[in-house]
């Protein structure tokens, strides 16, 4: 059989490999039969497909531009998201009208110049000027572009007050979150105290450790208005935590503590009416190839009001209930002695 | 108009100089390890289009699970063996599928297929040399090219699956085995292909920036060179300055795989 396949494989090739050859000998028979009259007439098809393809095109992205703009995300949930959607669209604004001139300038001039009796090919090499004012403006916008985005970013990323303390933790695959309770301070943890009674490797000996609290199934409150600012962590290989609806992503990285904060704006309750869609639930997803199952560590995410966070925060699982752990000193000689990974 | 025509004229040049060799060059010679610029353009053109197809293909199969993903279909079972079992993409397989086409896509066609082909086949002609700086250099380069593609296709049919975390290959998911079943042999064969790869790359870049610089024809100064030159000369030059880092630090990996990881995580547990 796998010689069979093989020698009708080679067969194959050896049948292209004629017909190329018949192909090749017919052109040189005939010789050259591109007259003038050909080349217009070819031109002239050219040109016409050019502005055919023009017209399609456009039409096409303005068609699917409306029909997929159902798909989008809904307005942003948190506070610095606003100004990140507004930019955004800005930049939309300018390359969409950029793209038109663009697209309709090169079809259109390749139809309007294409080669035939009335025109002929004209060499133009330089001109300073034009040159000179297309790097500029471009260069302008750009930089503005650039400049509000920094701006932006700086915004995002600058120290707020008032903000609680809360920790995302990263596993193959699922999400933990902890919270660092009244006095707002995340304990500390050790990767060599986890235990399946203690996923997160609290220190219990660490007296700010008592009143954390972290989850334990797979949904995480948040309160509406309050600045949080988010610690990422990961137990194994590097995650991402992508809060789409919130314009929020940060990776987590092993050994790495990094950071977000946003302010949730917008109840749970709230966006099922404004997306009008009554199972409607924000999400914690992971962003980064993690594992085999990567797609499946996802997490809900509820806003709540202040009041009703603080009823849910009572039900989900206290630090205080995880065992004293020997200290990491002690820890730290048996794990050296052992080589295994 | 003075500089086409000078071009042009050494160009017509160069294609007699190849014809008079014609006669005494045997079919190995001639076809398979040449160093004529124009046959090892072709080579590398055909070759990345054979990955480039190897890339659509598994493109094909992970997307029609991505866009159907209640659907079984028959045929996978037959085309994949276990990663379709039952018509489902198994998914540890979607990943890999995911990781080596972007691989290929990035590295095999992108990469090398374009720079190869295109540096190769319109530099000397461009800038009117007979030739690359080093006909050898050149056939060697593609020759790696050859064998890095060959170690990437090899690494998707072993057992436990061809590298899996990405072509972004982020350690420590691709680097432990624990964390997914491709990094074990998968991402050994995955960094062996690359470390071949990269060797290309270079041999080919170092040879692109010498033809452009010492064999321009006469009249044919750096400010006259075509764009088309420009571009594949500043990409050389960006590849030959990159490519050396990451080889190192993939050869340096590549032997920690190799050798059961001896060297850097061991270390790295024993010392946290």
């Amino acid at each position: 059989m796998t010689l069979l396949i093989t020698i009708s494989i080679l067969l194959g090739i050896l049948v292209l490999v004629r017909l190329m050859t018949i192909v090749q000998l017919s052109s040189e028979l005939t010789g050259s039969s591109d007259s003038q009259e050909e080349q217009i007439r070819h031109n002239n098809s050219n040109g016409f497909g050019f502005i055919v393809f023009m017209v399609l095109g456009l039409g096409l992205f303005i068609y699917m531009t409306i029909d997929y703009s159902k798909h989008l995300l809904p307005v942003s949930a948190s506070e610095h998201g606003v100004g990140l959607d507004k930019l955004l669209n800005i930049n939309w604004a300018i390359i969409g009208v950029v793209f038109f001139i663009t697209q309709i300038a090169l079809f259109y001039f390749s139809y309007k110049y294409r080669d035939n009796k009335k025109h002929e090919a004209y060499f133009y090499p330089e001109n300073y000027k034009l040159e000179l004012i297309w790097t500029i403006v471009p260069t302008i916008v750009l930089t503005t572009l650039i400049i509000t985005g920094l701006k932006q970013w700086n915004g995002i990323f600058s120290e707020k007050e008032n903000s609680m303390n809360v920790q995302v933790y990263g596993y193959q695959f699922a999400w933990i979150t902890r919270y660092s309770g009244p006095d707002n301070t995340l304990g500390k943890s050790n990767y060599k105290l986890i235990t399946d009674d203690n996923p997160l490797g609290l220190d219990a000996s660490d007296p700010a450790v008592k009143d954390d609290i972290y989850t334990t199934g797979n949904e995480m409150h948040i309160p509406l208005g309050q600045e949080l600012k988010f610690q990422f962590n990961a137990r194994d290989v590097i995650h991402s935590a992508y809060f789409p609806h919130f314009r929020a992503q940060m990776n987590l990285v092993p050994g790495m503590n990094t950071f977000f904060s946003f302010k949730p704006t917008i109840t749970t309750a709230e966006m099922r009416k404004i997306t009008g869609n009554d199972k409607f639930d924000y999400v914690l997803l992971c962003n980064k190839i993690c594992g085999v199952a990567h797609y499946t560590m996802k997490m809900k995410v509820v806003v709540d009001t202040p009041a009703d966070f603080k009823a849910w925060l009572k039900s989900q699982k206290k630090a205080s209930e995880v065992k004293a752990a020997p200290p990491v000193s002690a820890l730290n000689s048996t794990v050296k002695g052992s080589n295994s990974i | 108009m003075e500089v086409k025509q000078t071009a042009g004229v050494a160009v017509e040049h160069h294609d007699d100089h190849t014809h008079e060799h014609d006669h005494h060059e045997t079919f190995l010679t001639k076809y398979i390890f040449s160093q004529d610029h124009k046959t090892i353009a072709k080579q590398y053109l055909i070759t990345a289009i054979i990955m480039a197809f190897f890339g659509m293909y598994m493109s094909l199969i992970f997307r029609l699970q991505l866009g159907f993903p209640e659907t079984k279909f028959a045929f996978l079972e037959s085309l994949i063996g276990k990663w379709g079992k039952g018509g489902r993409l198994d998914p540890g397989f979607y990943m890999a599928l995911v990781t080596i086409h972007g691989t290929i896509m990035v590295f095999f066609v992108l990469t090398g297929g374009l720079s190869g082909t295109f540096s190769n086949l319109l530099i000397p002609l461009q800038v009117g040399a007979r030739d690359m700086a080093s006909g050898f250099l050149n056939m060697l380069s593609f020759w790696f090219f050859f064998l890095s593609c060959a170690v990437m296709t090899y690494s998707v049919y072993i057992e436990t699956g061809p590298a899996a975390g990405g072509w972004t290959v982020y350690p420590p998911l691709s680097a432990l085995p624990q964390a997914m079943p491709g990094s074990g042999l998968g991402m050994t064969l995955w960094l062996v292909s690359m470390v071949f790869f990269i060797i290309q790359s270079l041999l080919g870049g170092i040879n692109y920036i010498c033809t452009v610089i010492n064999l321009r024809t006469k009249g044919m100064s750096m400010t006259r060179l075509p764009l088309t030159v420009w571009a594949f000369f500043i990409t050389a030059i960006l590849g030959v300055l990159t490519f050396p880092v990451l080889l190192q630090r993939l050869y340096f990996w590549s032997s920690t795989e190799v050798l059961a990881q001896v060297f850097i995580f061991q270390i790295f547990l024993l010392e946290v």
